[in-house]
């Protein structure tokens, strides 16, 4: 179970913010044997922090041998799919993403609009902040699939973020 | 003469009409290498709890965290499936938990520690509050299930509201003993399902087990015995070729269907 971060949040504690392609995922084991999955990014647009050409990200959880270890708060990526990340603690901590899986976002090509928009982990889109909370409208199978946010105007936001950080991100390394 | 598959669907269509709103069931669970829910193969499971007492008296008035361990433990065990949590208070006892690697889970089988930690698994807990590593074995049977609590972080434990920057132990116990079994967590399944759960992804004011998070236990250990591949196989024992018990079979083995 995971502290609930907000929009000022994730930007603030992310080490480095990037957009990228998954274009790698393996199953292997770390120096101690433990279980691991790393997720490499590519064609990478970096928003804050520094990041090579490819980005690796390390998440806890895998299979070794015939066993199968499960975190349930690790997300799950698909090779081929965009997504925003906010990075912190790759290689150190157990989820290398602010707020686990708060700090993923997906981007999605809209044929409506003709342009990238922005999902969360989850697949809800992202239709729009409000003070410090992104608003995000519950996919449901039976109702049509609001306007989500353009990946612009998702830009837009982390760049304002960045440049005019909101007052209080809170408090200690959990909190 | 209305054909009675027609029948069938017409009463089942009624009786999820007349179901109040926000019935629906969405809870998940963690998949094995079968497609199948991971689940424990016997219908018993030790919790070992470390935590032991604060230096006071709790929001709840309760005295010890063991003691919530406990409480959270007899919530799950009333929620009426073949599935039984027993708590061992081992206070002064050592976690014996090694972090899965090289081929094993980690510890001894069946021995699920409750304890602080600074550290989780290979590194920091960063915005985690708890894990639970739930590791399985190649068949989907759950191994072991150790749950870590982040010991950098405040605890106290409460009813209601969520009181930032106090992290409500019971609640986080709850959750995290519906991992030790299998559940997952519904508003990430695919697609995400929009229920109240204790078993959703964050903390929230949900305080307490929740309909869908009951349905989830009983979906997975249900008949009064151990399962024994996950909630994809047999039908529901004494389902009768008369519609009025066929129905809710129907829709119980939909709801499966859809959750697993």
């Amino acid at each position: 179970m995971v502290v609930q971060r907000d929009f000022p949040e994730l930007v603030a504690r992310a080490e480095q913010i990037a957009i990228g392609t998954v274009t790698d995922i393996r199953s292997g084991e770390d120096a101690s044997g433990a279980p691991m999955t790393f997720v490499t990014f590519s064609g990478l647009t970096v928003l804050k922090g520094q990041v090579d050409a490819t980005l690796t990200l390390r998440f806890y959880g895998g299979t070794t041998g015939k066993y199968t270890v499960q975190v349930s708060d690790m997300p799950t990526f698909t090779t081929g799919e965009r997504d925003v990340l906010f990075v912190a603690g790759n290689n150190r901590d157990v989820c290398p993403l602010v707020g686990a899986w708060q700090g993923r976002f997906h981007v999605r090509f809209d044929p409506g609009s003709a342009t990238e928009v922005v999902d969360d982990n989850d697949a809800n889109p992202i239709t729009q902040l409000s003070g410090r909370e992104l608003i995000r409208t519950p996919l449901q199978a039976d109702t049509t699939r609001p306007t989500a946010m353009t990946l612009d105007a998702f830009r837009q936001l982390i760049a304002n973020e960045l440049s005019h950080p909101q007052a209080g991100i809170g408090q200690g390394s959990g909190q | 003469m209305i054909p009675i598959n027609a029948r069938i669907r017409a009463a089942t269509l009624l009786l999820v009409l007349l179901q109040p709103a926000g019935a629906a069931y969405g809870f998940a669970c963690f998949h094995g290498p079968n497609g199948a829910c991971v689940h424990w193969s016997q219908g018993s499971v030790t919790l070992r709890t470390l935590l032991g007492n604060p230096t006071g008296e709790l929001m709840n008035g309760t005295l010890s965290w063991d003691t919530n361990v406990l409480n959270a433990a007899d919530e799950w065990n009333s929620a009426g499936a073949a599935f039984q949590y027993t708590v061992v208070q081992d206070d002064n006892g050592s976690p014996n938990f090694t972090c899965p690697g090289s081929g094993q889970c980690g510890g001894a089988p069946g021995d699920n520690p409750i304890f602080f930690s600074s550290t989780a698994c290979s590194g920091g807990f960063g915005d985690i509050v708890a894990v639970t590593v739930t590791c399985w074995d190649d068949t989907g049977a759950i191994v072991d299930a150790p749950v870590l609590f982040n010991s950098t972080v405040p605890w106290n434990a409460y009813d209601g509201a969520l009181q930032p920057p106090l992290n409500d132990i019971h609640r986080v116990l709850l959750h995290e003993f519906g991992h030790v079994f299998g559940l997952a967590h519904p508003d990430q399944a695919t697609p995400p399902q929009i229920v109240v759960a204790i078993m959703n992804s964050h903390e929230s004011d949900t305080y307490q087990l929740q309909p869908d998070d009951i349905s989830g236990i009983q979906t997975i250990y249900r008949n009064n015995a151990a399962p024994t591949t996950g909630c994809q196989i047999d039908a529901p024992n004494g389902a009768r070729a008369t519609w009025l018990l066929v129905v809710p079979a129907v829709i119980a083995l939909r709801r499966r269907a859809r959750a697993c």
